[in-house]
């Protein structure tokens, strides 16, 4: 799975990161969220489709392959 | 004389006002907007549109030309319309929530650093110090009220330091109440004075950009002080704007959502007693509890342009009510919304706003609830709230907060080093 984050819609709710910390992380100043690496690693799998989930503003777009 | 254009479509009207909400019947009024047309028509204050569904509260978040919201007053013309209340009240703009792009960009990204996850952990241990002493105040009485003692002045003198407005002994308190009566204070006979209250905090700002001016220092307010919007400084009247912004932004909404939190788990001690054992499980709850009291209950924005939203036509220069604390309890999103699960997640709440104007003050309020909690979790943690004189706003329209929360504890020792109120 792949998983990216929409620059353009993110607004810092933060809630991603509360669902994947490891992977979901926010910047310093204005608390948007970015990922390091769009690929998914396995264990996380559940916790990236509940941060994708969770996001007020649909931010969070998965890709399966 | 054209017809309006809402007279020619199918325009849903109910009964009902909710920018002049009672608490006991935003529930079942609004669960039955939901039900019947979520967005719908209140003709009180000239006639306004509500959004009380999760998807038309978010879509409409999004589109911030057509929902705009900026607010104008030219006090010359009488020019007055837009902005976050329903109706507008005569007054500037309060900056950054009453603008749009590109103004709305020069202030949110000059304030952000100061309200971001990294500068929040920089004021943690000044709030936990905060904390303590409220918590000093009243620990050996067995006595308090919540709501008072801590939920409104932790947040309120905690901003201030943020800010770095001086206050003391003699004087906090000034520098609390007025906002928590600011909070649900409109329309009763105390809030001329009320507003004298604010005014004289108004008058503690002003004295310190002059401060600053003279000597910089680091943070917000001095950095406001001594910075640029357009080639030209700030005006004095601009930077005590931006303050009471930060203030008025931060402290009742705050304070609501840890009253309310207080409350419910003296109704829950069992909860109360799991969350206490179980630290892990606080974020979660946290946004729970958000969710669940939505403290800030809504904000408007004003039509720009004709559109067309459920199949009703909005006209152009009609305000809208987004309401927050209606698309938290849509059944829609979130199952057993009438229910509060301190265990929901996923839980994609727009308690903190939707859009652009996203509460600043987010990371802030988090940290603050995390830090009250912990603080009267360890040190009062059997408290009871008194029932019968716990009393809530009357009207929740723009908040949903509590006036004042005794509750009792068995009494404890005061921990007594570093600063005392």
């Amino acid at each position: 799975m792949r998983v990216k984050v929409d620059a353009d819609r993110c607004q810092g709710h933060a809630m991603c990161t509360l669902a994947c910390p490891e992977l979901f992380l926010l910047n310093d100043d204005d608390g948007h969220a970015y990922v390091l690496d769009e690929q998914v690693p396995e264990q996380f799998t559940e916790k990236v489709r509940q941060a994708q989930r969770g996001c007020p503003e649909d931010a969070i777009q998965l890709f399966e392959v | 004389m054209a017809s309006r254009l809402e007279d020619q479509a199918d325009r849903v009207v109910l009964d009902f006002d909710p920018a002049v909400c009672p608490h006991d019947r935003w529930i079942e009024k609004f669960g039955e907007a939901r039900e019947k047309c979520p967005l719908f028509f209140s003709e009180a204050h000239g006639g306004y549109w509500v959004a009380a569904s999760y998807e038309h509260a978010t879509r409409i978040s999004r589109d911030w030309v057509t929902f705009s919201s900026k607010k104008t007053w030219d006090p010359e013309t009488g020019k007055l319309e837009g902005g976050s209340v329903i109706p507008p009240f005569p007054g500037p703009p309060f900056v950054p929530v009453e603008t749009d792009p590109p103004e709305w960009k020069f202030y949110r990204h000059l304030l952000n650093p100061y309200f971001g996850p990294k500068a929040i952990e920089t004021y943690r241990a000044r709030a936990q110090e905060v904390m303590r002493a409220l918590v000093d105040r009243v620990i050996e009485s067995g006595r308090c009220d919540i709501v008072n003692d801590f939920a409104n002045p932790l947040p309120a003198l905690v901003t201030l330091d943020i800010l770095g407005i001086p206050y003391d002994q003699t004087n906090w308190r000034r520098f609390c109440d007025p906002f928590h009566k600011l909070a649900y204070g409109r329309g009763t006979h105390e809030f001329p004075q009320t507003l004298k209250e604010l005014d004289w905090i108004r008058e503690q700002l002003a004295r310190q950009v002059e401060l600053d001016r003279e000597s910089p220092r680091e943070g917000l307010f001095s950095s406001l002080c001594n910075g640029e919007v357009g080639g030209n400084p700030f005006s004095v009247s601009e930077i005590v704007g931006l303050g009471m912004m930060v203030l008025v932004g931060g402290v009742g909404t705050t304070n609501a959502l840890f009253s309310n939190t207080c409350h419910w788990l003296s109704q829950n001690p069992d909860i109360r007693r799991k969350l206490i054992d179980n630290p892990d499980m606080l974020p979660i709850a946290r946004e729970e509890f958000v969710r669940f009291y939505s403290p800030v209950t809504s904000a408007g924005r004003f039509v720009t342009q004709a559109v067309e939203v459920n199949g009703q036509m909005l006209e152009p220069g009609r305000q809208l009510m987004l309401s927050f604390s209606s698309a938290n309890r849509d059944e829609a999103v979130f199952e057993n919304a009438g229910e509060i699960d301190v265990e929901r997640f996923p839980n994609p709440h727009i308690g903190f706003g939707s859009g652009i104007h996203r509460c600043l003050g987010s990371f802030l309020a988090r940290m603050f609830f995390e830090t009250m909690f912990n603080e009267v979790m360890a040190r009062l943690p059997d408290y009871v709230v008194d029932e019968a004189r716990a009393t809530r706003y009357p009207d929740i329209s723009t908040k949903n907060g509590w006036i004042t929360i005794p509750a009792s504890f068995t009494p404890g020792p005061r921990i007594g080093e570093g600063l005392a109120l």
